[in-house]
């Protein structure tokens, strides 16, 4: 039931957290000649799971380290805020269009090591140590990703509920991984109902920050 | 008569334009102006693509969201414009319908239970604190009972599920 429910919390995270990835690796793909644009996309994505999952592993290998899971904790919180809150966007960015194969697949590997840096730590949190799981949520996740990406972004505009409930899966393995710090862990060893109002805190206070900053940008 | 109808390729918003036709065929002067909003892309996106991929993206995008509208007014001899724009979707609609001197707004929604609403206000309410312009909004679907109930009943039973593991 563990297993599975850190693999679920998983691959919510990495199909939440996707969407940019997913638009970067269209626009990267988009001036190929169409018989590239396949072959761009699919090495592409090969390797950035391979820098995604080898990231993630070197995380995992950092949170052992005392204080870190407390802070990526807190880190994760401020991402599920900022997921939820939206980005204002308007960046004026400029490269230059990959117009080879190799340069379209250089940008979506580069991309998505940088862009995938919050997925990175929301997947080693929710991962409990286990490089399976990493692993097993990419495998799943990512090509629901870059080849479901129209229908992910249709559904959450017909069931917009669901981005709040990946936010809310966001959030509530931030508040697993700051629960999850030996210190904390340590200190409220007997103390249950503490671990549940954190959980109960952390979670309805990024679903209620989201949402009044939302109703501030849509009113003032 | 002349009407702004926001779209955004649902369904739903759909029912704006379905409204305005109805109004053409009952005998009024309608002229219609089809807007489609598209909210900025995201810093990091710009940082890894061109203008000149970015603006094909979002006329690809802009088309598909208008194609349905333009199609039915089209075919219905309603005189009409096709309007693209960026930004907040609530702040250029508004500020579209004041620079297209509009007479009122006609905007489809769907229909979502309040606890949604809580978390995601629609872009019609947030149209209407920004204008004096009159806006007139149609619902279209229906809440199903999963939206309303299964998933508030769902995240409960999945924390509970969760904390038992715990």
């Amino acid at each position: 039931m563990d297993f599975l429910a850190a693999l679920g919390a998983i691959v919510v995270i990495d199909l939440v957290l996707a969407g940019d990835n997913a638009i970067v690796i269209a626009l990267a793909a988009r001036n190929l000649p169409k018989a590239l644009q396949r072959r761009a996309i699919v090495w592409g994505t090969v390797g950035a799971v391979v820098v995604r999952a080898s990231l993630t592993v070197c995380v995992l290998w950092l949170l052992q380290i005392p204080g870190l899971l407390l802070a990526g904790g807190i880190l994760l919180v401020w991402i599920a805020y900022r997921l939820l809150a939206g980005d204002e966007g308007g960046g004026k960015g400029e490269v230059k269009p990959a117009t080879g194969f190799w340069s379209a697949m250089r940008t979506i590997v580069v991309a998505d090591a940088v862009m995938g840096m919050d997925n990175v730590l929301a997947v080693a949190g929710a991962a409990h140590g286990s490089v399976l799981l990493v692993v097993l949520g990419l495998i799943i996740s990512i090509p629901i990703v870059v080849w479901g990406s129209t229908l992910i972004i249709r559904w959450i505009e017909r069931f917009p509920g669901l981005l709040f409930i990946g936010g809310a899966v966001l959030a509530w393995t931030a508040a697993k991984m700051i629960l999850g710090e030996p210190l904390v862990e340590e200190w409220l060893a007997h103390q249950p109902a503490l671990r549940a109002a954190i959980y109960v805190l952390v979670i309805g206070g990024v679903l209620a920050a989201a949402a009044l900053r939302k109703r501030k940008e849509l009113f003032e | 008569m002349k009407l702004l109808i926001p779209v955004d390729g649902s369904r739903a918003a759909l029912a704006a334009v379905d409204h305005v036709l109805a109004l053409h065929r009952a005998g009024v002067d309608v002229q219609a102006v089809v807007l489609h909003v598209q909210p900025r892309m995201s810093r990091h996106i710009a940082q890894f693509s061109s203008r000149s991929s970015r603006a094909a993206l979002r006329a690809e995008r802009s088309a598909n969201a208008l194609a349905p509208a333009i199609e039915a007014l089209t075919r219905a001899k309603t005189p009409f414009v096709a309007l693209t724009d960026l930004g907040a979707p609530a702040a250029r609609i508004a500020a579209v319908a004041t620079r297209e001197a509009v007479d009122e707004i006609v905007m489809g929604v769907g229909r979502h239970p309040q606890w949604l609403r809580w978390l995601n206000p629609s872009i019609a309410q947030g149209v209407m604190a920004r204008t004096d312009i009159p806006v007139t909004v149609l619902a279209r679907g229906h809440v199903g009972a999963l939206q309303r109930y299964g998933v508030p009943a769902g995240i409960v039973g999945l924390a509970a599920a969760l904390w038992a593991v715990e």
